[in-house]
């Protein structure tokens, strides 16, 4: 009787283990598109001290771009992202020399770069409603099968691919932040933009690339919204969650956009469990205001005071 | 040639004039979606004209069924002015797009009453949209003809007492939903577990589904009630959670996206068990899944069915005025002109407030696109004895089950 007893908690504990296993990993796939959503927003902060809003339009285009290749030449999951990451470099450079580059150039107010980011997210996202009318748009199933069953338990194969390439993309941005002439530059324009022109630096090329990296980001954050969810113009509301991480991770620094956006992911499915999704927004802001108070430089970041 | 400092200024002032102009046109389309922001008549300017306002979300995040009522009211209405309008006057519609905003519906409906002079509106079937119109009819005094499923829209819940320019028309209100999609899946089925799933943010699904678990309750069990907000894209620590709970099926009265976004994280967590949705599952839903066919078996109730022989001249019609398929809510956009014909020849006049006792009291027997036998209720401002046809999708496939009336 005991020993049936034992192995029937254990085969609870086994259960309860996979049940959490499984919230955990869903966690860190939502995670994951916030911290890409959230690497692409502070990299442009962490050279320009300002807020992009613009990163979300980026976002919505490329993942409607993603949607129509898709469709017109049958493309796989991988050439889709490639083309769609490559597109988004270009756009997002283009929306660079649009909004930015005079500004630059003049040191302009950061709150007319807030003021031109925002109008520039509005544009794209009216754009894509002109184009694509306010329906919704979905990608074909990439994966099968969509799940894998362990002892009944499910795991998405899309949120382990997801993963898989978060961790990818991760990787590369942090060997081109440190192991590259181009990403030692953005660093040193992220701490001294002045002393980095007088070392003979082309800031406007280093501004450019950092927004084409920023671009290729948002195309990979607007494939992933699109394969998990749905494709809709107000998909770009998506970035005040990547904000919201950036923040928690420190604003400008981006191993903490990673963190952040690790964390919170997991915070939301976590407060979802406990307490039901009616309630997450609530402990989320809860959970932000406690944690900024404790640590207002974020998890990685330094003390910044600025106007977001 | 080399541009002067000035010419450079200039120009880079036109091109951020014509960006501000793009962007605002970009705000304006989204807002109005043709040229209907400022007024769309469908008849010739003669002076002698009823006019009939639309306030409908044709940019926000229902459009899809905003545009969709708003084009079968134009459908409708280009069709009476060809045979001759309402007592001998054409119809002039006028269409506001609201975004799904509460106070951009406020602000259109205002503008419809006090300088359109509109004798009646049509509006959306987003029961919070039509909740907030009602402060606001009592004070115009225009009546307003929507298809909000939640019963508070037309009807005090405290008083039981009608708000008298307010009319639920075309469908069914949710709780008479909730029981007839409950008494359905009872007499059909031997599911008796049921998930709960919902969204609470939308007071149509709220009120819905309360309707529904109440029911449900003397038939079988609820064994577990989740919700999400509106803006959520993330289900699936719900849906892990619904799957751990041992139901049988899961009851979700939820928008199209929500429900996409549903079934397809669903088949991706290994959660397959029916669904039992309200009016949203029809189309464009099924299109809009990436595979349809890993959904195994969903039933949801319609008020028409579209491949209905009754259906295909308006069908037809609807194709060639806007190269595309009129969806459930454009026969609702359709018949809501055309109870309000009936309305306006009734009362004699295109005064609103003869037009309101007519809607109140003195539509029977309509033939319209959803019945043929059609009427309102007097005490309730709601369809009387209105059943809708139920259906299934059975692995990608829509099939027709008959139309359901339940006996209480």
């Amino acid at each position: 009787m005991a020993r049936l007893l034992e192995t029937w908690i254990s085969q609870e504990r086994m259960e309860r283990f996979m049940y959490y296993f499984q919230m955990l990993l869903n966690g860190l796939s939502l995670g994951a598109i916030y911290a890409i959503i959230a690497l692409g927003f502070t990299l442009i902060y962490s050279i320009l001290k300002f807020s992009n809003f613009s990163h979300g339009g980026i976002m919505v285009v490329c993942a409607y771009f993603a949607y129509v290749i898709q469709r017109r030449y049958n493309l796989n999951f991988g050439m889709m992202m490639l083309i769609t990451a490559a597109f988004g470099a270009v756009l997002a450079c283009i929306v660079q020399y649009i909004g930015f580059e005079n500004l630059r150039a003049k040191r302009s107010n950061i709150m007319l770069f807030f003021v031109s980011s925002s109008t520039l997210g509005i544009l794209l996202q009216n754009i894509i409603v002109i184009t694509f009318s306010s329906t919704y748009y979905a990608y074909p199933a990439f994966f099968t099968p969509p799940f894998i069953d362990v002892n009944g338990f499910t795991f998405s194969v899309s949120d382990m691919i997801m993963l898989g390439i978060s961790a990818v993309v991760i990787l590369g941005l942090m060997f081109l932040l440190y192991r590259t002439r181009l990403g030692i530059a953005i660093r040193a324009l992220s701490m001294d933009g002045d002393t980095v022109k007088l070392m003979g630096i082309n800031v406007s090329v280093v501004v450019a690339l950092t927004f084409m990296v920023s671009g290729a980001l948002a195309a990979v954050a607007g494939i992933f919204c699109g394969v998990n969810y749905i494709l809709y113009p107000q998909l770009n509301q998506l970035v005040f969650k990547g904000m919201i991480a950036s923040i928690l991770g420190g604003l400008g620094n981006i191993s903490g956009a990673l963190y952040g956006g690790i964390m919170l992911g997991v915070l939301e499915v976590c407060f979802n469990n406990a307490f039901g999704a009616g309630l997450v927004p609530v402990f989320s802001f809860v959970f932000s205001m406690i944690f900024l108070l404790v640590r207002p430089q974020g998890i990685a970041g330094k003390y910044v005071l600025d106007k977001v | 040639m080399k541009m002067t400092n000035k010419k450079r200024k200039r120009w880079r002032l036109g091109v951020a004039a014509a960006l501000m102009m793009v962007s605002i046109c970009g705000c304006a389309a989204g807002n109005s979606g043709n040229d209907q922001g400022t007024g769309t008549q469908a008849a010739g300017d003669s002076g002698d004209y009823i006019v009939i306002g639309s306030v409908n979300d044709l940019s926000g995040n229902r459009s899809v069924n905003g545009n969709a009522i708003n084009n079968g009211v134009k459908l409708a209405v280009e069709e009476i002015n060809a045979a001759g309008g309402i007592l001998g006057k054409q119809i002039k519609l006028i269409t506001y797009d609201n975004k799904n905003d509460s106070q951009e519906s406020i602000n259109g409906y205002t503008r419809l009453a006090d300088l359109d002079k509109a004798s009646a509106v049509i509006t959306s079937d987003a029961s919070s949209i039509c909740l907030s119109l009602v402060e606001i009819s009592n004070q115009k005094k225009i009546p307003l003809m929507g298809m909000p499923s939640d019963p508070r829209a037309v009807m005090n819940p405290d008083t039981q007492e009608v708000y008298p320019y307010m009319f639920l028309v075309d469908q069914p209100n949710a709780p008479q939903q909730a029981n007839i999609m409950a008494k359905y899946i009872e007499a059909n089925t031997d599911l008796r577990k049921a998930a709960v799933f919902y969204d609470q943010s939308n007071a149509y699904t709220v009120t819905n589904s309360q309707a529904f678990i109440e029911i449900w309750e003397d038939i079988g069990e609820v064994v577990i009630v989740e919700t999400c907000n509106s803006n959520d894209q993330d289900y699936k620590t719900q849906l892990n959670k619904i799957k751990n709970s041992g139901a049988e099926f899961i009851y979700c009265p939820n928008m199209p996206s929500q429900l996409v976004m549903m079934v397809q994280q669903a088949v991706q967590s290994g959660l397959d068990i029916p669904y039992m949705g309200a009016m949203d599952m029809a189309d464009p839903f099924l299109s809009l899944l990436n595979d349809p066919e890993s959904l195994s078996l969903a039933y949801f109730q319609m008020v028409c069915w579209m491949q209905d022989e009754k259906i295909q001249p308006f069908f037809k019609a609807y194709q060639e005025a806007y190269g595309e398929d009129p969806i459930v809510k454009s026969v609702n956009g359709y018949d809501a002109m055309y109870i309000l014909k009936a309305a306006i020849e009734k009362a004699g006049s295109d005064d609103p407030e003869a037009i309101k006792n007519a809607l109140e009291n003195e539509i029977s027997g309509l033939d319209l696109l959803v019945s043929d036998d059609y009427s309102q209720d007097p005490k309730t401002h709601s369809p009387l004895e209105l059943g809708m046809v139920m259906c299934k999708i059975e692995n990608g496939k829509l099939s027709n089950m008959g139309y359901f009336l339940p006996e209480d």
